[in-house]
């Protein structure tokens, strides 16, 4: 029996959205907590699909299969199809999501157990998950804009679920107004592709993008620059990254699916999926890799000193992404893949494992933490070995991808950015040794709170467990051997312009000498962590005293917020002020008097309609007679049409 | 006439059928017995005529050159029997409250409904008038089938006047088309008005007479005064089907015989036909505006929708774009209409006249799915997105603007916006008031219920799935505009 797998493509978003459907009409008056059963299955079922057609992607080498569902515009010489593009790339994507997705969705049932609110959580998050794969999946820029708004949509709904609150509240909108500035960016690219290009769809304009760019190169630049500024704003990185820290108000799981393992994602899924077009692009490259790098260290800096366990995992992610940005700069895209493959799970599990303890102790603030790994040994060597591979620990997964990105730094001559990417592997082996002591070692700093704390249940610990064994692994299954692993076999030709002719063997004394001074890097980022957090030599309050302003600059997050707030805000405030003003008085002023004059208009048509048949009759006849006027007017000519 | 022949017209003889057995049914049986199962007679009935056309002889001129089946009177079966089914659907709970026989409505509106098909299938002007007069007559008497109420007396008295009065110009005018020609065959008329052309006195008053008689069929103004006394007097059910078989037969035969009959002067009357539609649709809008009952409003919004849908046929220029969207439209135009005023059909008011607008205060509280389903319908005929009531606008701007109206094509805009307001307005009634001691009992009607359902749905999936429908109006508009 053969079943043609890729053909049941769009059962992998459909499965969710049924889900999403089914408790967004049935939750809230008789499914309650049944909900959460029934979008894990959704998405048990939804990732069995996604791994099987990754598979089938595998056996079948390099496909790049378009499944259409149906034409969905076609006005004139615009068509777009509602289609899905299977390739390794996309079917590489899907397989992660759905994966990630399911085990968070069953690690929610644990979490969210308690929550009125359960009913409106699994509609949203099934709901999520379709429209991330929409946005993966589409052949098109139009649709994966489709699916680009609806994740947007669908983190604003779930920042602020609890919506009671002013800080999520808060939190939300923010994310809503800084995705928004990225979004514009995108619409911007998708119509100067379309009025460049004449169509939107992956495959017409990316076999034309050379010949574009021999004509019309700064066209070119600005698309790719345009499709970057939407890249910033969903991935969180430099200006537009400090929504994603405040998103942290939203549930744990969210955190997770959304702002750490996908969603976030997408924007490196989009350049690299525009590879093509960003290849010839100029220095729209160049730009791309250095605020990648630039991100991943300021976010890692913000991130030695956050005291919230959450906010050290938000900078931490945005800093990650810089890294995934970085390697599309650097041309090494599938080095970007391979290490957002990766951090979706090790950071998905970090993100869960911080669920856990919150769970456990209703807490946030690791100052009243400590000791906590006796009371829950899963979760803290489930936490201890993902914070292994974000540290980038051999072999756990972040060492493999990581040091492929750091190395493509330095092998396509940016020893500067090489240098930001070491630099910046230090301090996150730091603040994530930071992290573990000061939650899970130590002495108890808060009784209380320790007494309280237990192990959460096995609908929670057995997601941190499967989710351990991608975080272990992953790097080693997808990435060895370095350079020439499973992903770059894969990935080849469809990420890179063209099949890169790789005849000779990487050089792997070159990477080997790399990825040990990384590795070193990473270890005495681990060793000044431990010192000062396990020894208290040197005291870390010593030296915070010590760096008083660099410490004050870190702990306040550079003022950024309050830069946005105050300045930028304040200016946004007058503008929207004069706007409403106009809207207020002209606009509506003349609408006003618009509509007094339709009405005066409107009572005396009225006054025609006498309802008198005679009157009725005569109307029609004077009409008739206009119309033999009118045409023996052009008859005659004198009249002309 | 041969076997042939008759299984051409297959589907219009079973519809035939069907009325007949439903009357007789409905005098065998008994009035209290055959109530409750009448519609599903019908409908069966209906459904059994759709299928019917496979059995069909697949397409061709038939009876002598008097019938033509092709796409375009496919694509009119098809409407024309949803259309009536939706009708008989929604219809018993205010038939069995207003005492109004059921199977007289339901036997009228399908001999109605033969007519209307009849006309799609007409390729000569006998036929053509045939199908106009035998879908006329049942709608006259749909109009007064509330035989004690006055306002439903006014209706259909007044409809038939004018409708007879309107007849007769339009009758005048094929009698022109035939001296100007000798023949009644679309086609042969064609060629004479070709080496004519309008120089011919002749052909302008003929031209006159079909565009004022067509005219007042599809409540084009200045032809349209009959339209709200007749909508708003009528049973809500008569109103319901009355307000879209007739409209969309006019259409198709407006495309039959302008576009066929009189396409070669094309250009003489595509100015008109612009013009008029300028005038029909912001009249429309305005007095709408004004209106406070919402059968009213609504009737005078159909007249509204009657000129977006006439500045389409304007743009025959453009080809068959052009006739895909006056196809697309009315298929559209069809279910959101028929669906909004059925909505009305959930209150049960005192006599015909409809519902006022503090009637509808707090519908969302007393029965909610009616007054979405209501809100879906008029956010159709608003034409927002994605429904299919904004997509058959969307896809009148193409041809319109290729024709080279451009000024229709900002006209019609502006008056689409300027209709969001009286349409949101019984939203907000509907949504933002509370209702008042007085508010007319909501009917239990699980069957009306459900269709309205549907019917919303389908509008919703239509606009976001239009293609089944798209390209089978594009196929139909094929036989009708060739370039």
């Amino acid at each position: 029996m053969n079943i043609d797998v890729v053909g049941l493509v769009w059962l992998v978003p459909g499965i969710p959205l049924a889900a999403a459907i089914v408790n967004g009409l049935f939750g809230r008056r008789w499914l309650h907590r049944a909900t959460g059963v029934i979008a894990s299955v959704a998405l048990g079922l939804s990732a069995v699909l996604g791994v099987a057609i990754f598979f089938a992607v595998v056996a079948a080498g390099h496909v790049a299969r378009t499944v259409t569902l149906y034409e969905w515009i076609g006005a004139g010489d615009f068509h777009v199809n509602v289609a899905a593009l299977v390739d390794p790339l996309s079917a590489t994507m899907v397989a992660v999501v759905t994966v990630v997705s399911f085990l968070i969705h069953v690690f929610s049932n644990g979490y969210m157990e308690h929550d009125p609110g359960i009913h409106r959580f699994f509609t949203w998050l099934p709901l999520f998950v379709f429209l991330m794969l929409t946005l993966v999946l589409a052949d098109n820029y139009l649709l994966m804009f489709v699916g680009w708004e609806g994740v947007g949509l669908c983190s604003y709904l779930l920042i602020g679920f609890w919506f009671e609150r002013p800080a999520p509240y808060t939190a939300a909108n923010k994310a809503f107004w800084m995705n928004r500035i990225g979004d514009w960016g995108f619409t911007i690219g998708t119509i100067l592709t379309f009025l460049t290009f004449g169509s939107l769809t992956f495959h017409d304009v990316f076999p034309k993008v050379a010949g574009v760019a021999q004509t019309q190169p700064l066209t070119i630049t600005f698309i790719a620059l345009a499709f970057f500024l939407g890249a910033t704003g969903k991935s969180a990185q430099l200006p537009l990254y400090s929504w994603l820290p405040d998103a942290m108000e939203g549930p744990t799981p969210v955190s997770a699916l959304i702002h750490a393992a996908t969603m976030v994602t997408a924007g490196v899924y989009l350049v690299a999926r525009s590879t093509p077009l960003f290849a010839v692009a100029g220095p729209a490259l160049l730009v791309v890799a250095i605020i990648g790098a630039v991100t991943a260290l300021f976010a890692a800096t913000i991130a030695l000193v956050q005291v919230d366990i959450k906010r050290v995992l938000a900078y931490s992610t945005v800093s990650q992404l810089g890294y995934m940005f970085l390697a599309c700069g650097v041309g090494a895209p599938i080095a970007a893949v391979f290490h957002l493959a990766t951090h979706a799970f090790f950071k998905a599990l970090l993100f869960l494992g911080s669920g856990s303890v919150i769970h456990a102790t209703e807490e946030q603030d690791m100052r009243r933490m400590g000791g906590l790994r006796r009371k829950m040994p899963i979760t803290y060597w489930t936490f201890l070995l993902a914070g292994g591979a974000l540290a980038a620990i051999p072999p756990l997964a972040g060492f493999w991808s990581k040091d492929e990105i750091v190395g493509a730094a330095f092998t396509n001559g940016q020893p500067i950015l090489w240098a930001v990417g070491v630099g910046t592997g230090l301090l996150t082996a730091f603040y994530t040794t930071r992290m573990i002591y000061l939650t899970f070692h130590g002495e108890p700093r808060d009784h209380h709170l320790y007494d309280h704390a237990h192990e959460s249940p096995a609908v929670m610990t057995v997601p941190l467990l499967l989710l351990c064994v991608g975080a272990v692994f992953a790097g080693l299954v997808l990435g060895f051997p370095p350079e020439a692993g499973f992903i770059h076999r894969f990935l080849e030709g469809t990420v890179t312009a063209e099949a890169a002719a790789q005849s000779e063997l990487p050089n792997y004394v070159l990477i080997a000498g790399l990825a040990a001074t990384a590795v070193v890097a990473g270890l005495i980022g681990i060793a000044i962590g431990y010192a000062m957090y396990a020894r208290r030599r040197p005291d870390p309050a010593a030296v915070s005293r010590a760096v008083g302003p660099i410490y004050t600059l870190l702990w306040n997050k550079y003022f950024v917020d309050e830069l946005y707030d105050h300045r930028i805000l304040e200016g946004g405030r007058a503008l929207f002020g004069a706007a409403w003003a106009f809207d207020a008085h002209i606009i509506d002023g003349i609408v006003d008097r618009l509509a007094w004059l339709v009405s005066l208009l409107g009572s005396g048509l009225r006054r025609v309609q006498t309802g008198i048949v005679g009157n009725y009759a005569l109307s029609i006849a004077a009409g008739l007679l206009i119309l033999i006027v009118v045409y023996g007017g052009y008859a005659t000519g004198v009249l002309h049409r | 006439m041969t076997i042939h022949d008759l299984l051409a017209v297959l589907p219009e003889a079973i519809v035939t059928l069907v009325a007949i057995v439903v009357l007789v049914i409905d005098a065998g049986v008994g009035e209290r017995r055959a109530r409750p199962w009448l519609p599903w007679v019908t409908i069966v009935g209906l459904a059994i005529a759709l299928a019917s056309q496979s059995w069909a002889p697949a397409g061709g001129t038939f009876f002598g050159g008097f019938v033509v089946v092709d796409d375009f009177s496919r694509f009119f079966r098809l409407l024309f029997i949803v259309l009536a089914a939706f009708t008989v659907l929604v219809a018993p709970p205010y038939l069995r409250r207003e005492e109004v026989s059921a199977g007289e409505f339901y036997a009228t509106v399908l001999f109605s409904t033969i007519g209307a098909m009849t006309i799609a299938l007409a390729t000569d002007l006998i036929t053509l008038f045939v199908g106009i007069e035998l879908m006329s007559i049942p709608v006259y008497v749909l109009a007064g089938l509330q035989r004690r109420d006055r306002y439903a007396n006014e209706a259909s008295l007044k409809y038939f006047l004018l409708g007879a009065f309107s007849t007769a110009i339009l009758l005048y005018g094929f009698a022109w088309l035939f001296g100007i020609s000798g023949s009644t065959d679309l086609a042969k008329i064609a060629a004479a008005v070709r080496t004519a052309g309008l120089g011919s006195p002749a052909v302008v008053v003929a031209l006159a007479l079909v565009t004022t008689g067509l005219g007042f069929k599809a409540a084009v103004v200045p032809f349209h005064q009959w339209t709200p006394d007749a909508y708003e007097g009528a049973p809500t059910p008569s109103t319901a089907f009355m307000s879209v078989a007739p409209k969309a037969a006019a259409f198709a035969a407006i495309l039959r015989v302008m576009a066929t009959a009189l396409g070669p002067i094309q250009l003489d009357w595509a100015l008109v036909f612009a013009i008029l539609a300028v005038i029909t649709m912001t009249t429309g809008n305005i007095v709408a505006l004004v209106q406070t009952n919402v059968k009213r409003m609504l009737a005078y919004s159909s007249i509204a929708h009657t000129g977006y849908i006439l500045a389409a046929v304007a743009a025959t220029a453009a080809g068959a774009s052009a006739g895909a969207a006056v196809l697309f439209y009315v298929f559209a135009y069809g279910i959101m209409n028929l669906g909004a005023f059925a909505c009305l059909e959930l209150l049960d008011l005192e006599g015909t006249r409809g519902a006022t607008l503090d009637e509808l205060n707090g519908l969302w509280s007393r029965h909610a799915a009616g007054a979405t389903a209501f809100t879906i319908f008029l956010v159709n005929l608003t034409g927002i997105p994605p429904t299919v009531g904004f997509l058959a606008k969307f896809l009148v701007f193409q041809p319109v603007i290729d024709a080279g109206f451009t000024w229709l094509a900002v006209a019609i805009a502006l008056n689409a916006a300027a209709a969001a307001f009286y349409y949101l307005r019984v939203v907000v009634h509907m949504f933002m008031y509370d209702a008042e001691a007085a508010a007319p009992k909501v009917e239990p009607a699980r069957v009306l219920s459900w269709s309205l359902g549907i019917a919303s749905i389908a509008t919703i999936v239509l606009g976001i799935l239009p293609d089944p429908i798209y390209s089978f109006a594009v196929r139909a508009a094929g036989p009708i505009l060739t370039k």
